[in-house]
């Protein structure tokens, strides 16, 4: 049945046709899935496979979101061993919406820092050439068809950054749009439940499945959901500002230049009107985004200590034991970025650095809200490189790659990054950002430009209807 | 800003960690080099007069209704934890020496 060519419009047709059953699908995707699990490192877990005769959209979970009585280890060995005791609100909802989550994905750990796709115990490939970082587990497993969608979380722009890896589309909601209960973040404020899809459409079933009022979430904002598939084309002529300083930004590829700037002329040629403008923020939201998520990390990840769930260390008493455990259960990049977490929100440097950063964050915030005052959209690349080889690590607490697509998270803003273009066998993302609680709009614009990119998606190929 | 490194065993505390003598002084320079680039930024923006921003929507305070709900059983919530008896999680002594 080729699930690995088909979305999720034409599955559902086709078991409303009866052309295959559920247990056709489930044995395919496990069958399939196993075999690009092992070619490329996909999963953590697999779920048992069920059996049941709802029709179901196989899917896979990054391992950081809970689903009852299954191992969650956030890609960590301090949570090797633990098994949650309730499920992720926003899985919970994708499950009555047929999604059925088959597998939970490797990520970085705790899904801290760039999207590499290498965690203590599994390193994901990129399907797309060997020997590169496919950004996480979930991206590669969309890009490679062994599941339809797959859910994950986004504080800096790790779940945009893994999709542009992995060529992929990859939807970051507005914040409040999705329950958080039930996902072991790391950056309370930043973090979001989102969703990949192998198209706009895909990832837009997904993310309205998931999305809405959750009353044990006070982050969570109860507005309607307008975005269901079926996705309408835009109203009239799309304009879209398109910041300068990207040209400026640190680390960027030549390459990854050159396929932007040539998808920014194609688009201008199909009738999308870009305008170049200027937002500042660009070069400062990186920097100031690590110091806000590596202090909030501090914070959210000190119940990690050994006593009521996770692994312990033995101590000497107890101060050692939390000691001991964490220093044993965390690997080197987020014992990193807790210190320094620890180290610019002490005593003496609470007031030059935190404070500082949060009241950055409203300056940085009110300056991305000032463009898409006069464009609905801010277009920008993804990731500033192409995914790096496997072997290449993080230089510090500030990530890499998270120049373009921190400003969502600062302020909260709906974001999704599609495939642009390829350079090298590799491929390279573009990222739309879009006005609060804007999904609708952002998602048909972002089909609009996937029709006129007409990107090849690697499981996809020659796409069914 | 000069990080010492009495400064970083510092934070190692706050957060409960330790880092080997090896450790300490690459990670050093990589928080030098971290807050030094926060510093570049500081000169290119100039000050910043705004108020914070904690959480990016001006989160309310919500309340859930007032009536009684099963709490997690028991059982379910030791079930994770590294060392209980039937009731309560067990810890290390507290008092040091």
């Amino acid at each position: 049945m080729a699930l690995e060519k088909m979305k999720i419009q034409s599955l559902k047709k086709a078991y409303e046709g009866s052309y295959f059953s559920p247990h056709e699908v489930r044995d395919e995707g496990y069958e399939k899935g196993a075999g690009l699990d092992e070619a490329y490192g996909l999963f953590l877990t697999w779920l048992p496979k069920k059996d049941s005769d709802r029709h179901i959209i196989p899917a896979a979970a990054a391992d950081n979101l809970c689903l009852e009585g299954e191992r969650t280890t956030c890609a960590s060995r301090i949570m090797e061993n633990y098994h949650s005791p309730f499920s992720a609100f926003a899985l919970e909802k994708a499950a009555v919406a047929g999604f059925e989550v088959v597998a939970k994905s490797n990520l970085d750990e705790f899904g801290i820092g760039d999207s590499t796709g290498v965690s203590p115990f599994k390193t994901t490939v990129n399907p797309w050439k060997e020997g590169h970082q496919g950004g996480s587990g979930a991206a590669a497993a969309v890009a490679s068809g062994a599941v339809m969608a797959a859910f994950a979380s986004d504080a800096s722009g790790g779940l945009r950054q893994e999709a542009s890896y992995s060529g992929v589309v990859g939807v970051k909601p507005t914040y409040g749009r999705v329950s958080r209960r039930g996902l072991i973040d790391y950056a309370s404020s930043l973090d979001q439940v989102g969703v990949l899809g192998r198209c706009v459409e895909d990832a837009a079933y997904a993310l309205a499945a998931i999305s809405g009022h959750d009353p044990k979430d006070p982050t969570s904002i109860d507005r309607p959901v307008d975005f269901d598939p079926p996705l309408k084309q835009p109203g009239g002529p799309i304009t879209m500002a398109c910041p300068r300083e990207w040209q400026e930004a640190k680390g960027l590829d030549a390459a990854v230049a050159k396929v932007f700037g040539k998808t920014l002329e194609h688009l201008s040629s199909q009738g999308i009107q870009i305008e170049e403008v200027s937002l500042p923020a660009l070069k400062w939201s990186s920097p100031v985004t690590a110091l806000i998520a590596s202090v909030e990390a501090f914070s959210t990840l000190a119940n990690f200590d050994g006593i009521r769930f996770g692994e312990r260390t033995r101590g000497e008493h107890l101060q050692d034991m939390y000691v001991q455990t964490r220093t044993r259960g965390f690997g080197p990049r987020v014992k990193e970025f807790l210190t320094y977490g620890a180290l610019v929100s002490s005593g003496k440097n609470y007031q030059d650095y935190f404070l500082w950063a949060q009241k950055c964050r409203r300056f940085i915030r009110d300056q991305v809200l000032a463009l898409l005052e006069n464009s609905f959209f801010i277009i920008l690349p993804t990731v500033p490189f192409a995914p790096p080889p496997l072997e290449e690590k993080s230089p510090g607490p500030e990530p890499k790659g998270h120049i373009f697509t921190s400003p969502a998270n600062l302020a909260g803003l709906p974001a999704v990054s599609l495939p642009a273009g390829i350079h090298d066998a590799l491929p390279v993302g573009l990222q739309l950002i879009g006005r609060p609680f804007g999904e609708g709009p952002l998602l048909q614009a972002a089909a609009l430009l996937e029709d006129i990119i007409s990107f090849p998606g690697l499981a996809l190929g020659e796409q069914e209807g | 800003m000069k990080i010492t490194r009495e400064e970083l065993q510092a934070a190692a505390v706050d957060a409960r960690l330790d880092f080997s003598a090896e450790e300490t002084e690459p990670l050093r320079q990589k928080y030098q080099e971290a807050l030094e680039k926060i510093q570049a930024v500081k000169e290119d923006m100039g000050p910043v007069d705004t108020p914070p921003l904690f959480y990016p929507q001006e989160v309310k305070n919500t309340y859930r209704n007032d009536r009684q709900e099963e709490p997690l059983p028991r059982e379910k919530a030791l079930a994770n934890a590294p060392d209980t008896d039937s009731s309560c999680f067990h810890v290390p002594r507290i008092i040091e020496g």
